[in-house]
């Protein structure tokens, strides 16, 4: 019996099994149940600084259909970009306003427009079910300098540039010429 | 590898640079001086063909431009270019007979379309003019040659006199009443100073003087007589003539038989698959064109001509109504509005700002009619553009008289009750709950190219269920429509009193007057 070990413990076959068990003790090892602990608790420096609030401005029709009604509200964006901050001033705009005496100038579950930032201009691509809406002359100049407004409300932007589906827009819906960018001095 | 694979590619290689370089080198644009004004010269893609901003080129020319489906026309005096129109101007450089001389037909490329931007050809331009068109380092330079004054001939007779100015080409011309005498300016023209007797009995003398770059004629007239001029091309050897009738049958003081009509371009919103504004089934698009009707009813009964961005159910574009507009002497476009929720109503006539006009040549003419002193080039001016407050005279008579439908008629009656003591008896306005305001505004696309007086109308509010009232009432909206269109014609009134009138010419001159 020993005689039939000893045959069979060569140095080569010692090397061979102690491999074989080192990947079974490792196999083992990756697959086995994981304790279940109490998650710590997420401290101020795992979360990282608090973003703060943006206090924004945003600008709907009053009721009359020729002035603005102005709403403030504070809001968190996705990020600290002009571009994460127009996006979520743009959204916010979207969702209309919540007090009386003021009037949403698009649907509220309009689609979002792709919003950029561009130095100190921020470049609104809106998708054609905006400019294809018709409200006449009038609502429409509230609907561009709504939104003109709102966004010019961010700090460092100075003017607000319309396309649509990537392409320049000769006007918003039909009246507002929009081939050039708008300013605050415009929508006074 | 075989040395002809090795050359042939090597061929091909050069080909290709040589293709690209050739892409790369041509301008996409060069500066064209016309006549001391400096214009953009473009070439569309693919090709060496110049085309220039077709309203630049007239203001700059000096010409009277009208489009309409298919043609571009220019006018200069008795000569009548109508270039061929195509959507595209990319094959409209490659079009080979596109322009017609007083009806025959020449070569020349087409006039065409680019990003909605009316562009003619410069060289065709240039050809049809027989002008000529030089292009050096500085960019292309288009040159007129004046037209001299050959001789002045004189038809006298119990019924009138005439006088004809014949010119070795054709010759763009203004005229006017200065006190007693008649003045024909024409500009770029040369000649001799001369006085000419005529000895008619209307017209005894005409005198000739050289002015800066253009040549004034004199006519004393006798005294409560009028005129009228109009121009005939040169042709098979007849020189250009330019003609002056005198005549006591003349009441109006200055009549220009060779002008156009006063027009008046009514562009109803909407159209086709755009219904514009719409509540309770009412469709801007239907409610505006039935409008527009009305009001060009009214207004073709007083002589005068109407054009419509549509008049029917189509759709038209911003491009379109633009350029319906450059043509127009007065351009009314005529919209509603509708916000849910809202409580506006009303009407709204509004006019851009003076300092709005997006296209540069425009405001410049602009600028140039208010401010130029001498009469010839201000009439020349005025008929290609009207100063920037023109279309602030256009709104008040409109507003005043639809202010006038929103009140009472007697507005005292329910101040004072009738001494019977019965109740006072209130008097209602032709419209209801109608309210007006005027606004100057900017950025309303449709007014940007209109040379003239313009405005938007917007004449209600949807939304409104007191304008929805009158707005669904055709008797309303008949009365509304004759409103706009005497304020309209209130604005014209001046320029109709000169253009509408004056009989036409129907004898040939026969003697000759003495220098």
């Amino acid at each position: 019996m020993l005689k039939f070990f000893a045959r069979w413990l060569t140095p080569f076959n010692i090397i061979a099994l102690l491999f074989l068990g080192g990947v079974a003790t490792f196999r083992w090892f990756q697959e086995r149940p994981l304790a279940i602990g109490v998650a710590p608790e997420i401290t101020e420096f795992m979360r990282g600084p608090q973003r703060p609030a943006l206090n924004l401005k945003l600008y709907f029709a009053a009721v009359d259909g020729r002035n603005f009604a102005i709403e403030s509200r504070n809001i968190r964006t996705d990020g600290e970009t002009l571009g994460h901050r127009a996006d979520g001033t743009v959204r916010e705009w979207l969702k209309g306003p919540t007090a009386q005496g003021a009037l949403p100038l698009l649907p509220r579950d309009s689609a979002p427009p792709g919003v950029f930032a561009r130095k100190d201009s921020i470049v609104l691509d809106l998708p054609k079910s905006w400019v294809q809406r018709r409200m006449g002359r009038t609502a429409e100049w509230l609907y561009a300098c709504g939104l003109t407004n709102t966004l010019l409300g961010l700090e460092g932007v100075t003017s607000i540039t319309f396309l649509s589906e990537g392409k320049p827009l000769e006007t918003l819906a039909g009246h507002v010429s929009t081939r050039t960018p708008f300013t605050a001095q415009e929508c006074k | 590898m075989k040395p002809i694979f090795v050359i042939s590619r090597l061929i091909l290689s050069a080909l290709l640079v040589g293709v690209t370089a050739l892409v790369f080198a041509q301008p996409s644009s060069k500066l064209l001086r016309v006549g001391g004004l400096s214009l953009r010269a473009v070439f569309p893609a693919g090709t060496q063909v110049a085309y220039a901003d077709a309203s630049d080129l007239a203001v700059a020319l000096g010409l009277q431009l009208q489009v309409s489906q298919g043609a571009v026309t220019l006018v200069q005096g008795g000569r009548i270019l109508r270039i061929t129109l195509l959507e595209n101007v990319a094959s409209a450089a490659n079009y080979g007979w596109g322009l017609y001389v007083n009806g025959s037909n020449q070569r020349g490329q087409a006039a065409g379309y680019q990003a909605g931007q009316l562009l003619l050809p410069v060289r065709t331009v240039a050809n049809g003019l027989e002008a000529t068109l030089a292009d050096d380092a500085s960019g292309l330079v288009f040159n007129v040659p004046a037209a001299k004054l050959q001789t002045v001939r004189s038809d006298t007779s119990g019924e009138g006199d005439r006088v004809v100015f014949e010119f070795t080409r054709d010759v763009g011309f203004t005229a006017r009443l200065d006190g007693q005498d008649a003045v024909l300016n024409f500009p770029a023209a040369s000649g001799d100073e001369v006085n000419y007797e005529v000895g008619g009995a209307f017209v005894k003398t005409v005198e000739v003087r050289r002015g800066q770059s253009v040549l004034e004629a004199r006519v004393p007239l006798a005294n409560g007589v009028g005129f009228s001029t109009y121009a005939r091309p040169a042709a098979n050897g007849v020189p250009a003539r330019v003609v002056l009738n005198v005549s006591s049958s003349f009441t109006r003081p200055e009549v220009k038989l060779q002008d156009r009509q006063v027009k008046v371009v009514l562009d109803p919103a909407g159209g086709g698959a755009d219904a514009g504004v719409s509540a309770s089934g009412l469709r801007e698009k239907d409610l505006m064109l039935s409008f527009a009707r009305l009001i060009g009813k009214r207004l073709a009964t007083s002589g005068v001509q109407v054009r419509y961005t549509r008049n029917g159910d189509a759709n038209v574009s911003l491009s379109e109504r633009k350029q319906a507009s450059l043509s127009s002497d007065v351009f009314i476009s005529l919209s509603l509005v509708g916000l849910n929720g809202s409580s506006g109503s009303g009407s709204t006539i509004m006019t851009l700002a003076p300092d709005a006009a997006r296209d540069g040549l425009l405001a410049k003419a602009r600028a140039a009619l208010e401010t130029e002193t001498d009469e010839s080039r201000r009439r020349l001016l005025s008929d290609v553009v009207a100063v920037g407050g023109a279309s602030a005279l256009l709104a008040e008579p409109i507003q005043n008289r639809l202010l006038a439908l929103a009140k009472p008629p007697e507005a005292s009656s329910t101040t004072n009750p009738p001494a019977n003591g019965q109740t006072p008896t209130v008097s209602e306005p032709a419209i209801p709950g109608l309210s007006v305001q005027s606004l100057v505004v900017s950025r309303e696309a449709v007014l940007e190219m209109a040379p003239k007086a313009a405005a938007l109308i917007e004449l209600g509010w949807l939304s409104s269920d007191t304008d929805r009232v009158w707005l669904s009432n055709p008797e309303s909206m008949r009365l509304l429509a004759e409103t706009i269109a005497e304020g309209v014609l209130e604005y014209l009134a001046p320029v109709l009193n000169n253009a509408l009138t004056g009989p036409k010419p129907t004898s040939k001159p026969k003697t000759t007057g003495k220098p």
